[in-house]
């Protein structure tokens, strides 16, 4: 890097590496021995990790001030396995805006969720394994983030996989949460399957091109030099798309970009739960609740987010593509904002809060295009804006279930009184997702909004509405029932407020989340030149306030009290009600196709050729094998007249086959 | 006159310590290592701080050039490591005594002199030197192999591996003598020079002869018969070094023979080394899944790992040559780990068949993970240093064409994982049936093992050590006679 370029820069890998050192270090030679210093010392480098990251962002934007040119910057990288010149994995950190953003967030959200879980996971008597794998994750989810091209990008995706995995199964003696880690592995991993054919055909096709593609940029004078294949630099190069866009081969008519982005997308949706992906992500929350807060809400779900906008110049080439993201993510926000409604568990309801926010994002990227790009910062704001409340909301649950060891909603209540730091953290948060002014989420969504309307997507716009009024309905809902009323569980009756260490990242996460929505985004974060705020939108604001405002007024209408009205209203409802708590039977009929069809019809006989010919195929190769060795083994009989016999006999074969080689 | 320094240093130590021995009593003869230690410490300093990367002295009979600072280097980390290794055993700390494996001051002097031998094989630029420091190299080895004197398996291990070592250097012997007929010349050059489009029967004889002695240093099928009864005869830490120093020192011959003398005809062998490698990673895979003994198993693995380096004859020098070389650098380090456990475990037990390695990770989890990283890293599992070093290896031979060779490799690998795994699955998984006693600790085999354990991990993440052994074969090959 040149010179001015300050220390940060340089050293920018420390970012994701001290999270690995200490995962190393914690895993191997602490936890085994000390529990409570894994703790101390998986915190330590994590805050030390969110310190750097805080440096690096300064020194960015000092470079480069809010409002002008943001280039992408790659400060710090080497060639890990090359194969040939110009084809080799490199690993490498990339410094632009968002990889900044989600670094930060990343950092931050990690640093306070492993405060938080010293004090809630003690007594565990898997502290030192919970601390070694949330570093596990902290550094690759870091890796993810800072990729300077897509082999590490789909290598940290699968660590951050592998992580989420392991946490979530972090009880594995208790059965659920052993069925939900495999579920989450298996569905994430069948959308990955779709991610790594996105993978190879963008990098086989990206090799092929990019030697005309050099020619004709002129890489070295483009401040390109050095770039690889893989990089999104280059995928993201309009010239590399034209060409990609160009080549004559299709598949079933769909151009070879598209396809790539429509399969780079199955990874995303898969990691960020999209419909109809998204069945994994309610049954995470069987893992320890920081966790859920740090992986199943602020920052492995929102990798999907990420990729989609890290790719974005592609999939804006595409327009398909986008159009298909744009889509999925309507629906997807929408059905789990409906499903939210009815949810008993507090964490399941903000399992499906987090899945219809996703969705939001997903949707605010799909709609922006290469020209029209506030879709973009909106998505990056609100997934910024997001990260700190819901991992609040999440906390806050966490240390509800702490202190009343239940989760469903209707054995709380009344806890305000006892619980009084994490009630009010709880509605700051919850006022914030509903979109409420001033708090943050209010920004952000409204940002979202005006990106639907303006480009001209009124059915997202409206869908999007309307899940506004269904976000502030559901969370005031459980607001109201959790804190409010007349304690009915045994535990709720003794609850009492959470530790320091608990309350204490409440709190700083309650004053992000009242006040980042104030984060002038759109002069940090943005394609092309930067689209100015637009200050408040009233065509924007009034709906949107209007229908949060109504979802808020139904919500403590019908739960304030004892309930009485919705248990009537359930009732009326009837078929209707009870198809939406059993979230549409989605896994009901993921059930009937796997058992089924799949089992029955098409894994049966697979299972018994399976048993037969390839079971029997292996058992018979390693049996070759085994008595291949056991005979070669007597060729060693141990007599040096043998050994004497072999090596001259190796010497005439070495002559005759020498000959004929040079004859 | 500096380049030499560093042999004088290994020389010096070494009859510093055979005559010392003389006058110490039982007691202080405890020394003896650390001071062996010491020598090889001093040169490796002066090696890596003094010795400029080329030059040439004794009328250009002895050189140094950057492959061959490698080389160096290499021999010297593997001695030091076998005398590390060796302390516990000579010195009589070992829990389970060792019988017949005293003489201190002539063990380490010996050792000494081998590395001298193969220190001088790589500066080698004429046929005299190169077939004298190999004997010096390889001599030393075979009494090593027979030191337990009161042991049968001791004695007969030393005598397989005279035996055939001195069939092969007959047969390396005859070869030079030809090539000196065709050529009436003994320096390297001159001879490459003049057998360059050289066609003639004996060529190939002389040839096949040479290749057999590298085969036979270098444990190729089936010049390699010796390699397991006298890996498993011999006493262990002599077993830990012949299993990497006699290989290294094989691939430094290797590399004088091919490069040197028939660089000319090499790009016509591929198909040759293929078969080799082929023949000789299949076989020695398929027996080693059914070994009992940790030591003939390690035997065997490391057969199949030499048909691993063999694949990096297959390419361009240029890419071939640091493939070798950092996967020798990989293989160096990960044997040894592995072996610092068997002597260790040895030591403290007395007992050698993997079985007995049952529940290890309990009764010592830092030991058994430090061996399991070391397996591990054998098997090439990323992101170990052994995965890289294979990627490299395995790239050359698929750039070079040979995709069916490459598919055999990987085929190799997996069934290599296998029997790895089955030392950690016996360490890790298998159920303690019995309550062991919990074995000792060591200071000396602690901190060898921790020594390796890390560039086993690292290696293969930061890429600094292979693009300086890059680096320094894009200068050796610049050096080169026919460029």
């Amino acid at each position: 890097m040149d010179g001015d370029s300050g220390w940060m820069m340089q050293h920018a890998w420390l970012i994701p590496a001290l999270p690995l050192v200490s995962f190393a270090v914690v895993g191997l030679l602490i936890s085994p021995y000390w529990k409570k210093g894994a703790g101390v010392i998986a915190t330590l480098s994590i805050v030390a990790s969110m310190v750097c990251a805080y440096v690096l962002a300064w020194e960015y934007f000092t470079l480069y001030p809010a409002g002008g040119e943001h280039p992408i910057l790659v400060p710090w990288s080497f060639e890990w396995l090359r194969y040939q010149p110009g084809l080799a994995a490199n690993v490498g950190v990339l410094v632009d805006p968002i990889s900044l953003l989600l670094m930060i967030v990343v950092t931050t959200v990690s640093a306070l969720v492993h405060i938080y879980s010293n004090a809630y996971m003690h007594g565990d008597y898997g502290f030192g394994r919970y601390f070694t794998f949330l570093n596990l994750f902290t550094f690759s989810m870091l890796g993810l983030v800072v990729a300077p091209d897509i082999i590490q990008m789909y290598v940290c995706w699968e660590l951050v996989g592998v992580s989420s995995f392991l946490l979530i199964g972090f009880y594995y003696n208790k059965p659920s949460a052993v069925a939900a880690s495999k579920k989450a592995f298996i569905v994430t991993r069948f959308a990955d399957l779709g991610f790594l054919v996105g993978v190879l055909l963008l990098s086989f096709y990206g090799y092929r091109i990019f030697p005309d593609w050099s020619a004709e940029v002129g890489a070295v004078a483009n401040g390109l030099a050095g770039t690889q294949p893989v990089d999104f630099q280059y995928l993201n190069d309009p010239v590399f798309l034209a060409k990609f866009a160009a080549l004559d081969t299709t598949f079933l008519g769909i151009s070879l970009l598209t396809l790539s982005m429509c399969l780079v997308f199955m990874g995303a949706a898969g990691k960020s739960a999209m419909f109809p992906l998204h069945i994994w992500l309610p049954d995470a929350m069987e893992g320890p609740t920081p966790v859920s807060a740090l992986i199943h809400a602020a920052t492995m779900v929102v990798a999907g987010v990420y990729l989609v906008a890290r790719l974005f110049p592609a999939f804006a080439f595409s327009g398909t593509a986008a159009l298909l993201v744009a889509y999925v993510g309507a629906f997807t926000s929408l059905f789990a904002a409906v499903i939210g409604t009815t949810q008993d568990d507090i964490k399941r309801v903000l399992a499906f809060s987090t899945l219809s926010q996703l969705g939001y994002m997903m949707l605010a990227l799909g709609v922006s295009t290469a020209e029209h790009t506030l879709g973009y910062t909106a998505s990056m704001f609100h997934l910024f804006t997001h990260a700190f409340f819901k991992a609040l909301l999440f906390m806050g649950a966490g240390a509800v279930i702490h202190a009343v060891h239940t989760n469903s909603i209707w054995e709380m209540g009344g806890l305000w009184r006892k619980m009084p730091i994490t009630h009010i953290t709880f509605l700051v948060a919850t006022l914030a997702i509903s979109g409420i002014w001033p708090f943050a989420g209010f920004f952000s969504k409204d940002e979202i909004l005006a990106a639907a309307l303006g480009s001209g997507h009124y059915v997202i716009f409206g869908v999007a509405v309307l899940v506004a009024g269904l976000t502030a309905f559901y969370m005031f809902r459980i607001y109201f029932v959790t804190f409010w009323g007349k304690g009915r569980g045994a535990g709720a009756a003794h609850a009492h407020e959470a530790p320091a260490l608990m309350w204490m990242p409440m709190a700083l996460l309650a004053v992000l989340s009242a006040v980042t929505g104030f984060f002038p985004m759109a002069e940090y974060v943005h394609l092309g030149e930067a689209e100015g705020h637009h200050g408040i939108n009233l065509a924007v604001v009034i709906p949107a306030t209007l229908f949060a405002l109504i979802g808020i007024a139904m919500a403590a209408s019908l739960y304030i009290g004892d309930g009485h009205r919705a248990v009537a209203l359930a009732k009326m409802l009837g078929s209707v009600h009870q198809t939406i708590k059993q979230k549409f039977y989605i896994d009901e009929v993921y059930l009937f196709i796997t058992h089924r069809i799949i089992f029955h019809r098409i894994a049966r006989p697979i299972a018994w050729f399976d048993k037969r010919m390839v079971d029997g195929g292996v058992d018979a190769s390693g049996w070759a094998t085994r008595s291949g060795g056991r005979a070669l083994s007597l060729l060693q009989t141990g007599q040096v007249q043998t050994y004497g016999l072999w090596f001259t006999g190796g010497v005439a074969f070495v002559v005759l086959i020498l000959w004929s080689a040079l004859v | 006159m500096s380049i030499i320094i560093p042999e004088i240093i290994v020389l010096a130590t070494a009859f510093a310590i055979l005559i010392a021995d003389l006058f110490m009593n039982e007691r202080t003869r405890v020394y003896l290592a650390p001071a062996a230690v010491a020598g090889l410490l001093l040169a490796l300093a002066v090696m890596v701080v003094h010795t400029p990367a080329s030059g040439a002295l004794i009328g250009g009979r002895f050189t140094m050039d950057a492959a061959g600072w490698w080389f160096k280097i290499l021999f010297m980390i593997s001695a030091l490591i076998a005398v590390l290794l060796s302390m516990d055993t000579l010195d009589g700390r070992a829990r389970v005594r060792v019988r017949g494996m005293g003489f201190r001051g002539e063990y380490y002097s010996i050792l000494l002199f081998s590395v001298v031998g193969m220190m001088f094989l790589v500066s080698a630029r004429d046929l005299a030197t190169l077939f004298v420091s190999l004997e010096l190299a390889t001599l030393p080895l075979f009494v090593l192999a027979a030191w337990r004197r009161d042991d049968p398996k001791s004695g007969e291990a030393g005598l397989k591996y005279v035996v055939l070592g001195a069939l092969a250097s007959a047969f390396i012997v005859y070869g030079f003598g030809i090539l000196y007929g065709l050529t009436q010349s003994t320096d390297l050059e001159t001879i490459a020079q003049r057998l360059a489009g050289e066609r003639a029967p004996a060529f190939w004889l002389a040839a096949a002869l040479v290749l057999a002695g590298a085969g036979f240093k270098l444990t190729i099928v089936p010049f390699h018969m010796w390699a397991a009864d006298v890996y498993q005869g011999a006493p262990t830490p002599v077993t830990a070094y012949l299993s990497v120093g006699s290989k290294a020192a094989g691939l430094a011959f290797a590399f004088q023979v091919f490069y040197r003398i028939f660089g000319d005809a090499l790009p016509h062998w591929d198909m040759l080394i293929a078969i080799f490698a082929a023949l000789t990673m299949t076989l020695g895979n398929l027996v080693a899944i059914v070994q009992h003994d940790i030591k003939r198993f390690m035997a065997f693995s490391a057969i199949s790992q030499a048909g691993y380096f063999l694949l990096g004859f297959l390419g361009a020098a240029e890419e071939g040559v640091p493939a070798m070389l950092f996967y020798l650098l990989v293989y160096i380090f990960s044997n040894l780990a592995v072996f610092a456990c068997i002597i260790w475990f040895e030591n403290e037990t007395g007992k050698g068949q993997i079985e007995d390695y049952r529940g290890l990770s309990l009764s010592n989890p830092l030991m058994a993970l430090g061996m399991t990283l070391a397996l591990f890293s054998l098997a090439g599992i990323p992101p170990l240093s052994g995965f890289v070093g294979k990627f490299f290896l395995f790239s050359i031979a698929s750039k070079a064409g040979f995709h069916g060779l490459v598919a055999v490799a990987a085929v190799n690998s997996t069934i290599s994982l296998y029997y790895y795994l089955r030392v950690v699955r016996q360490m890790y998984i298998e159920p303690v049936d019995e309550r062991v006693p919990a074995p000792g600790s060591s200071v000396s085999i602690g901190l060898s093992l921790a020594l390796l354990s890390v560039p086993v991990a690292i290696l293969g993440i930061l890429p600094t050590v292979y693009e300086g052994i890059h680096a320094a074969t894009i200068a050796w090959l610049a050096s080169m006679p026919q460029g």
